[in-house]
């Protein structure tokens, strides 16, 4: 009894860890990575429209 | 020669899935050597319209010609054109003939002739003397000096100013205005200019563009703006204090407006009939004082009021009167029909509260379409001339 009492206690948290990773990695990592990416585009593509702009502005000069 | 056209120009913004219209179908016609204001509030497409021009901006409908080429999709360095802009700009590890010849030596112009354009540009902005000095130890104005000594050295066919004396104090703005002037007429060149400031666009300009939600409302010479707007916007943007509108219905022979009726011969003034409803325009300036009656050309019946609050200016006393039964509505449509605000003589003895008798000069009365808000006239006078009107009275509801 206490064999299989203590089997199903470690199991309970060894597959509670495995899904918690899971639904970790689906709405916390996986989205942030793309969302740091997409901001890393945005910003180099802001940042090469100032540049462009600026490039444009000392046309002016 | 440097006429400047823009031709249906439109300018449209993704905001996220919203599609922003800046410049809205703009058609413009500048004459070489004109000195043109573009004018109206924050967010009216002035500054895009200009940065269409100068090849910023590229339009997403539409055709600009500077002289007779088009230039709508030309970089900014093949349109012939220098630009000033309001943050000045300079390279501030640059000296001031280093910051000047920038533009010249980007071009590679041979020694002589950047020394002979800087010293002629230094000359006209009355820089002489400053040309070797970092920009850290010049003033503001001097600092906007140095960006335009640097449009002016490279000879361009059109100068474009974006606000250029936004950063300025009051009176080195005033200082800098008739340099510029000075400037246009040494330099005789096309000069588009970018000001929220109506009353820099009047003292600068030879015509005013005003502009609204991205669309031209009126261009043309700054009295005339002043004096004929074309629309309840122009009239209320140009003139400083602002003009009153008051709300009003046209019967058989008058205006009626909830606290007196003006009188005139609706038939004489085409485009109106009895039981349109129109907006009455009027000038601070054109209100006067019930004691100068008889000094007024063309005076209106005594319209009763009470003074509410007097501002003086030094110069004059901006007076604003509450109509009626001196009391204002809470709301804001309908208190602008219950107020007034003339211009006094800043000898005047009136006091706040007081009762106070005032008459409009009917010569300087606009009225505009209240529901398009386009003017339909701008002075009764002409219409008397002719025998329909004369002599009419304001008649007092009190």
């Amino acid at each position: 009894m206490l064999y299989w009492s203590g089997m199903l206690v470690l199991f309970f948290f060894w597959s509670y860890g495995i899904v918690s990773f899971i639904l970790d990695l689906k709405n916390k990592i996986i989205p942030g990575l793309i969302q740091y990416r997409r901001g890393r585009r945005r910003e180099k593509a802001k940042q090469e429209q100032e540049e462009e702009r600026e490039e444009r502005e000392k046309q002016l000069y | 020669m440097a006429r400047v056209r823009l031709e249906h120009v439109t300018k449209r913004y993704d905001d996220q899935g919203d599609i922003v219209t800046a410049v809205d179908d703009m058609n413009l016609d500048i004459d070489h050597g004109e000195f043109i204001c573009f004018v109206g509030p924050s967010g009216c497409g002035k500054s895009t319209t200009m940065e269409t021009i100068a090849g910023l901006t590229i339009p997403t409908e539409g055709e600009i010609y500077i002289g007779d080429r088009e230039v709508t999709n030309l970089p900014p360095k093949d349109r012939g054109i220098a630009m000033v802009f309001q943050n000045i700009a300079l390279f501030p590890h640059m000296d001031v003939y280093d910051n000047i010849s920038f533009g010249l030596r980007l071009r590679d112009y041979p020694q002589d002739e950047i020394d002979r354009r800087v010293e002629r540009a230094s000359d006209i902005v009355q820089l002489d003397g400053m040309l070797s000095r970092m920009p850290e130890e010049m003033s503001g104005g001097q600092r906007q000096r140095v960006a335009i000594a640097r449009a002016i050295v490279r000879e361009p066919d059109v100068f474009l100013m974006d606000e250029p004396l936004a950063n300025l104090d009051a009176k080195l703005k005033v200082h800098m205005r008739t340099e510029l002037q000075r400037l246009h007429k040494e330099l005789d060149t096309t000069i588009i200019y970018v000001t929220h400031d109506q009353e820099e666009a009047m003292t600068l300009s030879d015509r005013i563009a005003v502009l609204d939600s991205g669309q031209l409302q009126q261009i043309d010479p700054p009295l005339t703006c002043y004096n004929e707007p074309d629309n309840l916007f122009v009239a209320g943007f140009i003139g400083s204090p602002s003009m009153n509108f008051i709300e009003g219905t046209v019967t058989e022979n008058a205006l009626e407006t909830p606290n007196f009726d003006l009188e005139f011969n609706p038939a004489s003034v085409e485009g109106i009939s009895a039981g349109d409803k129109v907006t009455l325009g009027v000038r601070p300036e054109d209100i006067y004082p019930g004691e100068l009656r008889d000094e007024v050309p063309d005076p209106s019946g005594m319209i009763q009021a009470k003074a509410d609050i007097l501002e003086p200016m030094g110069d004059e006393i901006f007076a604003y009167l509450l109509l009626g039964d001196g009391e204002t509505s809470m709301d804001q449509e309908m208190a602008t029909n219950d107020q007034l605000l003339m211009s006094i003589d800043p000898d005047s003895d009136l006091e706040e509260e007081e009762s106070i008798s005032v008459v409009i000069d009917r010569r300087n009365v606009h009225l505009f379409d209240s529901a398009t808000g386009e003017a339909i006239v701008h002075d009764l006078i002409p219409y008397e001339a002719e025998g329909t009107a004369s002599g009419s009275e304001v008649e007092s509801d009190d």
